[in-house]
């Protein structure tokens, strides 16, 4: 009696779960309930969050006085010389705004960026996803671009109202247009759950790809703001037996822990949420 | 009616101590560990759950799996429902040969949370592979082990002789 009862109320439980997951997966119907639901956990993220911080605090307090010095006056010195080389870039940019606007050209895209923290918490090891402080009351939407100094990190893929996942370069689920800076050679960027390497599949055996070429950007799909560097090409493998290149790349940016990251708008861009579409039209392209 | 007095108290002892140590489980499920251990973190929810479900069948049983792997899901961003489904089937396991476990020796024991901690996983892994065609890390699959090395340490202090 026991065991069929049991059974039964085993099965109906499963069936509801696995519901959920499709449903989860078709449509975003459950980002509701995943909000309310995150609010109510949010006391628990942060007592998570405090060995971490507490061990990066020990150190920052443990950290010699003069080398503290030391890195200030080096991070003096970098801000002089970037904004000597922003005054050229904006003269550059003039220049180039000037000849577009002769040659009938788009106007240079507008970025409009946002800083945010990430949270000191590990999600499932499956999955290559970082949590971030910003959510849907800062305007952050699914789809989204984050960046960081160097690269792109990856995408906005859940939100609730106060924080949200960033699936990065590096995820098994992962896919990013990009274009070898070299000569323009149109690819496609995968991550395979590999912490710091993407592959580029799908490169013919004549095709122009080297080591050290740079990988951007290309736009396409107008997710990613176009000309952002994505990665570095580490390793080509030509197996004359196979029909494409083997090829590993390496993330510009830095995929890890306790680092500010950028949330981007860009004029043009498109994301999953209906609501952020409006930019669709005047985007010069179409 | 003292009597009663005391099972009603016992009752809310065992309640806090069943929420609380979930929690602690959960938070350490989340906890950040150097990068080389990532892989080797156990499912302590699922070990907790299982722990409970032999201690207190009457009160953790399909539906606490139920809640608690929803709230992994939702902490963690995965899709809601994936920790549920492989929660509900260790605890239907643990539960329908409760009676055969509970009073074999700490070793056996061990031995077979390992073997459920190793279907948790199986289960957690397939439902990966249909909805994010992805099976894992090879590594992951040593994760039960140390999972079954908790256990063993666990219980192996919990009914030490004491005196």
């Amino acid at each position: 009696m026991f065991k069929r009862k049991s059974a039964f109320r085993l099965s109906v439980l499963v069936i509801l779960a696995l519901t959920l997951v499709e449903l989860d997966d078709r449509s975003s119907s459950l980002s509701s309930v995943r909000s309310t639901l995150y609010t109510l956990v949010g006391p628990l993220i942060q007592v998570a969050e405090f060995p971490t911080k507490a061990v990066h605090w020990a150190g920052y307090l443990l950290e010699d006085k003069s080398l503290l010095n030391k890195r200030n006056r080096e991070i003096v010195q970098e801000n002089a010389d970037l904004r000597l080389r922003i005054i050229e870039l904006e003269e550059a940019a003039q220049r180039s705004d000037w000849l577009s606007e002769m040659l009938n050209a788009s106007e240079r895209l507008g970025l409009e960026v946002l800083l945010a923290e990430m949270l000191s918490i590990e999600l499932n090891p499956f999955t290559r996803k970082i949590v971030i402080d910003k959510g849907e009351d800062e305007g952050i939407f699914i789809g989204q671009p984050v960046v960081d100094h160097w690269g792109v990190i990856g995408q906005v893929t859940e939100k609730t109202l106060s924080t949200s996942a960033v699936t990065l370069l590096t995820d098994p689920n992962h896919s990013i247009p990009v274009r070898v800076r070299r000569n323009g050679m149109l690819a496609v960027a995968n991550g395979f759950g590999e912490s710091n390497l993407l592959s580029v599949p799908n490169i013919a055996q004549h095709q122009d790809i080297r080591e050290g070429d740079v990988l951007i950007t290309s736009g396409l799909g107008r997710r990613f703001p176009p000309d952002y560097p994505v990665a570095t090409v580490k390793s080509v493998v030509r197996d004359r037996n196979a029909p494409f290149l083997e090829i590993l790349a390496e993330p510009m940016a830095t995929l890890d822990r306790g680092y500010d990251v950028l949330l981007v708008w860009y004029q043009g861009q498109t994301g999953i949420d209906s609501t952020f579409e409006y930019s669709m039209n005047d985007s010069g392209l179409r | 009616m003292i009597l009663d007095y005391g099972r009603d108290n016992q009752f809310a002892l065992s309640t806090i101590k069943i929420v609380l140590s979930l929690i602690v489980a959960i938070i350490l499920s989340i906890v950040v560990l150097p990068d080389w251990l990532v892989n080797f973190r156990p499912n302590l929810v699922v070990l907790v759950l299982a722990y409970w479900c032999l201690m207190r069948p009457d009160m953790v049983g399909l539906l606490a799996a139920f809640l608690a792997g929803l709230v992994m899901d939702v902490i963690q961003f995965n899709l809601l429902g994936h920790h549920v489904v492989s929660s509900l089937v260790v605890i239907y396991l643990v539960q329908r040969y409760r009676h055969g476990i509970l009073y074999l020796p700490v070793l056996t024991q061990s031995l077979i949370v390992l073997i459920f901690l190793l279907v948790d996983l199986a289960v957690f892994t397939m439902i990966n592979i249909v909805w994010h065609d992805y099976p894992g890390q090879v590594t992951v699959w040593l994760s039960p082990l140390v999972g079954a090395l908790l256990w063993f340490c666990w219980m192996g202090m919990a009914l030490r002789p004491r005196g």
